[in-house]
């Protein structure tokens, strides 16, 4: 345990110095490797867990799905998949906030994390809540919960990075976090009932109900609606690898938006690729040199030491998911979603492996509890992303985001205490 | 970059130009190399799934181009120091304190970069027998887009460590590509 708090105490004080946080780890691996007394410094042991780790294809669905968020956010297709989810649910109280959700979770299912969405969605659901006369604290309250549904429900990047790491499917992993996904949904719309029940929130008067209106946005956004049945059919029909499928999601965005809406330029093109490179590169780098870093935990023999501590407490299941679940709430508060696996999950899975608990369950709940630091302060990066979209300060977006958090906090709860809401649907379907 | 006003004169002017000019040159060719990789992937699903014809050695391509992508990329991002960072305090810094945590932070990278660099240089001379399953590509090659990049990265860490920070550095931040 000594060593493990050596260890990881090394990382978070290089981090909070400021280095990057590749250069964080790497340094850290160094150091370690130096401390297990191997007479010397053999420093191309790191360009081989490198190129190990960056010679997989599974890996390479990071960026293609990124690549498809970026595209699509380009155009018009996230405004014609807000329009169809205004129709569909802009009929009730609060129906703009319940469009919000509904459009968030449609885009979830084609990007694969909740920046893409804030910035995608975000501008888009804010100025529209805007002009219906929607408070702004709370526009910008459900607007940045509503994109904590993005690394849940498939496509996911960060259940791309657990499934690589933990071993464990990545199809499976995608089908798990649709139920979850899609009750933290539910659970945000009904808090807006409540907020708008209790008079905390005044709601404007809602759109009368338009079948027109639903089947006229319907058929504008039926081309973007079918690319989730294409991810998620293709994967579960045997027909792609999940890297496949976000080739397929990148030149699909790619043909809508340059040769049927004709609102793709080759300058945004270029531009789409450019920032999937920028984001892809940071990301992967990373995840490269940590692989050398989890080699050496695994070397020092502090996974499998935590695992026997763990196993070796006399705990239930839901207490030990629970404790678990605080410790990732509270990293995340101030470690990126992707960074945070990657430091922790070759630490925790044995441990929680050797505790009983499944590894799909546990990826499950560890990517939704890590995913609240993206709305959390002091570094949640959709935060910052709602400041400069809003003009609100910090503070206020902050406050504007409270409310929301209950529903997400329930969501995890719930999840922790049945399951079966991120097991049944892979095991039904083969996974 | 393309925004930032360049220095009026000296070593900086040459700098600017230099970081602008392999930040353009990174960008390109990692756009390039990702627009390949799609490619290469959706052709294999559609000679597979379509055509019944399978192209197995797309997939060692992919992943090789995929190491200079993230090589190019790695090197751009690090020029815009776009690269991930917790930043608890340093940008509460002023004057000296800022100086020196910058040229810290800047030394220490160059010193990881350096050792990751001469790591990759060794495995690259080491595993010139290797060779991958579908076209027996020697391993060097992908052993060689590890050492450029770290050590492209080691230069400009060199050049941040001696030079301290500098206003149109900040600008070349600010002119980042949004992550999504």
């Amino acid at each position: 345990m000594i060593e493990l708090l050596i260890f990881v105490g090394a990382l978070l004080v290089l981090m909070a110095i400021g280095l990057p946080v590749v250069v964080a780890i790497g340094v850290t691996s160094f150091i370690a490797l130096m401390s297990t007394g191997t007479g010397g410094l053999p420093v191309e042991l790191l360009s081989l867990k490198m190129v190990q780790t960056l010679n997989n294809f599974t890996l390479l669905a990071i960026p293609l799905f990124i690549l498809a968020a970026n595209i699509m956010n380009i155009g018009s297709t996230t405004t014609r998949i807000f329009d169809f989810a205004t129709a569909l649910v802009g009929f009730t109280r609060g129906g703009l906030g319940h469009a919000n959700v509904v459009a968030s979770s449609i885009f979830a299912t084609m990007s694969g994390t909740a920046v893409a969405d804030a910035a995608g969605l975000g501008s888009i659901e804010i100025k529209a809540m805007k002009e219906r006369g929607y408070e702004l604290g709370y526009s910008t309250g459900i607007t940045a919960a509503s994109s904590v549904i993005g690394p849940i429900l498939p496509p996911s990047i960060a259940l791309v990075v657990y499934g690589w790491l933990a071993h464990v499917s990545i199809g499976g992993l995608f089908m798990a976090g649709l139920l979850p996904g899609i009750l933290m949904a539910l659970l945000l719309m009904s808090m807006t009932v409540l907020l708008s029940a209790t008079g905390r929130v005044v709601m404007p008067k809602p759109i009368p109900f338009d079948a027109c209106e639903v089947a006229r946005t319907g058929k504008r956004a039926i081309l973007p609606l079918i690319m989730p049945a294409i991810i998620v059919g293709g994967i579960w029909g045997g027909f792609f690898t999940p890297t496949e499928a976000g080739a397929i999601a990148s030149l699909y965005a790619i043909i809508l938006g340059g040769l049927i809406y004709r609102d793709l330029k080759w300058r945004d093109l270029f531009k789409a690729f450019n920032r999937t490179l920028m984001f892809s590169s940071v990301i992967l780098l990373i995840i490269a040199v940590s692989s050398f870093y989890g080699w050496i935990l695994v070397r020092m023999g502090i996974p499998q030491a935590l695992a026997g501590q763990v196993a070796s407490i006399d705990m239930p299941m839901f207490v030990l998911l629970l404790c678990f679940a605080l410790f990732f709430l509270i990293i995340g508060c101030f470690m990126s979603v992707i960074e945070s696996i990657l430091i922790f999950t070759p630490i925790v899975v044995p441990a929680a492996l050797s505790a009983g608990l499944d590894p799909v369950h546990f990826g499950i709940v560890m990517v939704i509890t890590l995913s609240v630091g993206v709305i959390t302060p002091p570094f949640g990066t959709v935060l910052f992303l709602m400041v400069s979209i809003t003009r609100l300060r910090y503070g206020q977006v902050v406050v504007a985001i409270m409310p929301f958090l209950l529903p997400i906090i329930a969501t995890i709860l719930l999840l922790i205490a049945v399951p079966g809401l991120a097991t049944w649907l892979p095991d039904a379907m083969g996974f | 970059m393309d925004d930032a006003i360049a220095p009026d004169k000296g070593p900086d002017r040459i700098a600017f130009y230099l970081l602008r000019g392999i930040t353009r040159f990174c960008d390109g060719i990692g756009v390039t190399l990702v627009a390949a990789i799609l490619l290469l992937i959706v052709a294999a699903v559609v000679a597979r799934d379509l055509l019944g014809l399978g192209m197995p050695w797309t997939e060692e391509v992919a992943s090789m181009l995929a190491i200079y992508a993230i090589g190019f990329g790695s090197i751009s991002a690090w020029a815009r120091s776009e690269h991930l960072v917790i930043d608890l305090f340093s940008h509460s810094l002023s004057g000296l304190a800022k100086s020196v945590q910058y040229r810290l932070t800047a030394l220490i990278s160059c010193g990881f970069f350096a050792l990751a660099a001469w790591g990759a240089w060794i495995m690259s001379e080491a595993s010139s027998n290797n060779t991958t399953v579908s076209l027996s590509i020697s391993f060097s090659y992908l052993y060689y887009g590890v050492f450029f990049s770290f050590a492209a990265m080691a230069l400009i860490s060199v050049w941040q460590t001696l030079r301290g920070p500098l206003s149109w550095l900040e600008a070349l931040r600010e002119e980042k590509v949004d992550q999504p």
